[in-house]
């Protein structure tokens, strides 16, 4: 039996127990942000802290060196006074909720469809890829499927699957999950979280949200799996 | 996979078109006219077309949010839980505080002028006795002058209109605000048929029509009844005017006495020659039709405008004559039920459905109300209790209303401020609270037009975006929050189905007018009121005398002239020498915004070449624009055609902070009172200043 190179790469890399940490560390980075993003600015005092935990982890475990001043950011907010909270939750919902137009609305189609909307082909595209592993976004219908907190979930839903299969030694469904999150990410995530990124730093002042942006490009790469 | 919806554009404007959605997977994916709806004929306008866009456009809120301090931008969002609990525990505190619900106000109107949307009358009106917004700021002077001459306010079917002769369209442009009459029109024309457009300016409908006529603004009145005079003079008067009207001698006599052709000509700025060709003309083809739209009214002499225009016709004949008449607008077709909004039994209103048109029976009712033109200055009045809370839906008032000054001292004294919409707009930028609304697409709804004869359901196509609700669900949601909070504190249902209450307003009187046994056939499709194309059409009028009346001793009751005799508009002053007119624009429905891509960098004043001249202005000049209300700065555009005495500026969209209604007071219309409760915005008497800036 020929081994595809996901097989060779998994067996090569998860060989060790230090890589498979790194793949919890990565699926409990992309959980935290998509609940960071899912939850709202309203409960950044709660998804906060998981986050930074999630990114600092990471950072340790070989993650992008790059990444450590920005982890260093958010552990600086996270013993912020309830003004300072409640600030965060204006901006969040400035940048990413409205009521005026966000600076940054977190939806892949808005970045990528021609009119700049929501529920376009990106989104059933995503929704299709949601439903090849039998899922779909719960507020399916009312969100739609390509919000980034779902995006992000659905990639750690991936990476899990992914890791339990190794961890059953069923490689090949190691290997399916793994195809499956590179085509997510390259079909889809990689396709807007830069300009999404890009649309928060420049419209913010606050570190917390630069940082955020930083993280969420550093921890939604392909490549970082490798 | 894919599938199809009827839906109908809820908008204020005259189409109110058929229209089919299709979605693919649940989404929404393409609109276009129902090609088998006779008015709408498979054809949208570019607006509607635009409505996809809207409905998934990045700006539209999604959720309940909440602000701390107005104008701050500080949004929190919030569940619709605790939403609810803020409203309920405001209106129960204020209640209790004052003993009664005369604090609480609703300022409602043509947002989406679906008649589920009335659901917001309703609660108020399970509330008890409150505040209420009443009157209209569109049309107001116009309903009023077609009651007194012709005792209701109705119209022909617009396709009534290809039988004419010869068409006059007077300040109306179709062309712009209601696209589904210009192939009627343009066919016409193409058979020979004369289209003159009177306006002000030479609009997109005067650049496709055979004649253009430019008025001088608010003259309208004087110069129809300059035909007139020369209808008599000439003696073409209907021989049968005897038999249907009322005070025809005394009109004439005061034609023959009082109105110089000379004089007419030198106010109106239309030659003698040609007002003596164009009345021989009118008063010689038959049928001929007069379409007067809404910009003729919008004076503090409005109603005399558009009386003497009806006079005109009678006296030539023209009215009830198939093709003929002087079509404006009408009630007739919007007969619901009217057990939403809570309407009394006793009342027997024009109509029961078009908001805002309905003026309440105060024998059964004590709501407080106060006129939806000067809503803020009668708020700021009220002392007995104060008005504390106020719940703006389908409104943008601090974009739309004159004297901004005025609504920016009521905010500030009003406890709590509840705004639902689609979009963050001027107004909602004062909000305490904001709640989402849904889009006609993802509700029912029933609708009739004020033009056509066409009454229809509207479907929902897709799930609603986001947290969004619609007026009814919000309605049915803060009753139930108040009863768990306070039990029989509100009287509106607390829940239920859209689609049974939408077939519970379909009553006896509208299945009737429908020509249908059963609510239920409603759900097919669209259907048109069995009434005659033409209105009048056997000459027996609604007027307590039965016939057209010339005088009218219910417009003299009021304090009005009993006959359609000349009003002048008012005079600019030599402070402010120069008249604002604001008509719409093909891309905007008042401030609803259709295309992001249309949005200007700068407010474009548009003047005639003798203005600039005066102000010495070249084309691409900004200037500063300023009268004692506000002021803005704009670009100057100059164009051939347009009125020696006044500035326009289109109600576009601009990329400003501060909308054109910085420069609006509230001079009210002559009329309005009669079927609406209240008087027009007479926006048109706007005056301002203006210098070159750099």
């Amino acid at each position: 039996m020929v081994q595809t190179k996901g097989e060779v790469f998994l067996m090569r890399e998860c060989a060790e127990q230090r890589t498979l940490e790194k793949y919890q560390a990565k699926i409990n980075l992309l959980l935290a942000l998509s609940r960071f993003f899912d939850q709202g600015g309203e409960q950044l005092p709660k998804t906060l802290e998981p986050l930074n935990k999630a990114a600092a982890v990471l950072v340790q475990s070989e993650g992008p060196k790059e990444l450590e001043s920005a982890v260093k950011i958010l552990e600086e907010y996270l013993n912020s006074s309830p003004e300072v909270y409640q600030a965060l939750t204006y901006e969040f919902n400035r940048l990413f909720v409205g009521p005026a137009a966000p600076k940054a609305p977190p939806y892949e189609s808005v970045y990528r469809s021609a009119e700049g909307l929501v529920m376009q082909e990106q989104t059933l595209a995503v929704r299709k890829m949601y439903l090849r592993e039998g899922l779909h976004s719960q507020e399916q219908g009312h969100e739609p499927d390509d919000f980034i907190g779902t995006e992000l979930e659905f990639m750690a839903y991936l990476l899990s699957r992914a890791l339990s299969s190794q961890q059953e030694q069923n490689l090949s469904a190691a290997q399916y999950y793994l195809e499956l999150h590179r085509e997510f990410c390259s079909k889809h995530m990689e396709q807007w979280v830069e300009a999404f990124a890009q649309a928060i730093g420049r419209s913010t002042d606050y570190p917390l949200f630069t940082a955020l942006s930083k993280i969420l490009v550093a921890g939604t790469q392909s490549s970082f799996c490798k | 996979m894919y599938q199809t919806h009827r839906n109908i554009c809820p908008r204020n404007c005259y189409d109110t078109c058929s229209i089919l959605s299709t979605t693919r997977n649940g989404i929404l994916i393409s609109v276009e006219g129902d090609p088998l709806h006779e008015y709408t004929k498979g054809k949208l306008c570019a607006k509607a077309l635009e409505d996809v866009k809207k409905v998934y456009s990045q700006k539209r809120i999604r959720y309940p949010m909440k602000q701390r301090g107005r104008f701050s931008g500080y949004w929190e969002r919030i569940s619709w839980d605790e939403a609810l609990n803020l409203i309920a525990g405001t209106i129960l505190r204020l209640r209790e505080e004052y003993g009664n619900a005369l604090p609480l106000a609703l300022n409602k109107y043509s947002g989406n002028f679906g008649v589920l949307h009335n659901a917001m009358e309703g609660l108020f009106s399970g509330l008890g006795s409150t505040t209420r917004a009443i009157g209209s700021p569109c049309w107001s002077a116009g309903v009023d002058a077609q009651t007194y001459d012709f005792g209701t306010f109705f119209c022909s079917d617009p396709g009534d209109m290809g039988k004419s002769q010869l068409i006059w369209l007077w300040g109306v442009n179709p062309a712009w605000t209601a696209v589904h009459q210009m192939p009627l029109l343009l066919n016409a024309m193409d058979r020979g048929v004369k289209v003159v457009c009177f306006d002000t300016y030479f609009s997109a409908t005067a650049a496709r029509s055979s004649h253009f006529i430019q008025v001088r603004p608010g003259t309208d009145g004087l110069l129809a009844l300059g035909f007139s005079k020369v209808i008599v003079e000439e003696n073409l008067l209907d021989p049968d005017l005897a038999s249907y009207s009322l005070g025809h001698e005394e009109f004439i006599q005061y034609l023959r006495r009082d109105i110089d052709l000379n004089h007419c000509a030198e106010i109106t700025g239309v030659p003698v020659k040609t007002i003596r060709e164009l009345a021989v003309d009118y008063a010689k083809t038959h049928p001929a039709c007069i379409w007067a739209g809404f910009g003729l009214q919008r004076y503090t002499n409005g109603g005399q405008n558009l009386r003497a225009i009806d006079a005109l016709g009678a006296l030539a004949g023209h009215i009830g004559e198939p093709g003929g008449g002087v079509q404006y607008g009408q009630f007739k077709t919007w007969q619901f039920a009217g057990q939403l909004q809570g309407l009394h039994p006793k009342q027997t209103p024009e109509s029961k459905g078009l908001l805002k048109s309905v003026p309440q029976d105060k024998e059964n009712r004590e709501d407080r109300l106060l006129s939806i033109n000067n809503f803020a200055e009668q708020a700021l009045q009220c002392s007995d209790p104060p008005v504390k809370m106020l719940w703006i839906s389908g409104r943008n008032p601090l974009s739309q209303d004159g004297n901004l000054h005025l609504w920016k001292a009521l905010i500030q004294k009003l406890d709590y401020i509840v705004i639902s919409d689609l979009f963050h707009s001027m107004s909602s930028q004062a909000a305490d609270l904001f709640l989402p609304v849904t889009t006609h697409y993802e509700h029912w709804d029933l609708h009739a037009s004020y033009w056509h004869y066409w009454v229809g359901v509207n479907e929902p196509t897709i799930a609603p975006v986001g947290e969004s609700r619609s007026d009814l669900q919000i309605a049915w949601a803060v009753s139930h929050k108040l009863n768990q909070l306070a039990p029989g504190s509100c009287a509106f249902p607390t829940g239920g189905e859209e689609k049974e209450t939408l077939l519970k307003e379909v009553g006896p009187d509208m299945l009737e007018i429908l020509g249908l046994e059963t609510p239920e056939e409603i759900l097919n499709g669209p259907v048109r009121a069995r009434f005659p194309a033409t209105a009048w059409e056997n000459r027996r009028f609604k007027t307590p005398s039965g016939r057209f009346e010339f005088g009218s001793a219910r417009a003299e009751a009021s304090g009005l002239p009993a006959f359609p005799v000349y009003r002048p508009p008012l005079s600019p002053s030599e402070e402010f020498p120069l008249r604002l007119l604001t008509p719409h624009h093909a891309t905007t429905i008042n401030s609803q915004v259709y295309s992001s891509e249309t949005e200007k960098e700068d407010f474009i004043f548009h003047l005639s070449p003798e203005v600039a001249e005066r102000y010495a202005l070249q084309t691409g000049e900004r200037v500063l624009v300023w009268n004692k209300f506000g002021k803005l700065e704009g670009i100057v555009q100059i164009e051939n055609r347009l009125p020696r005495e006044a500035v326009i500026l289109y109600q576009e969209p601009v990329k400003s902070n501060l909308p054109l209604n910085s420069l609006m007071g509230t001079p009210n219309t002559d009329m309005g009172n009669l079927s609406l409760g209240a008087p027009g915005f007479a926006l048109n008497e706007t005056f301002i200043n203006l210098r070159k800036l750099n």
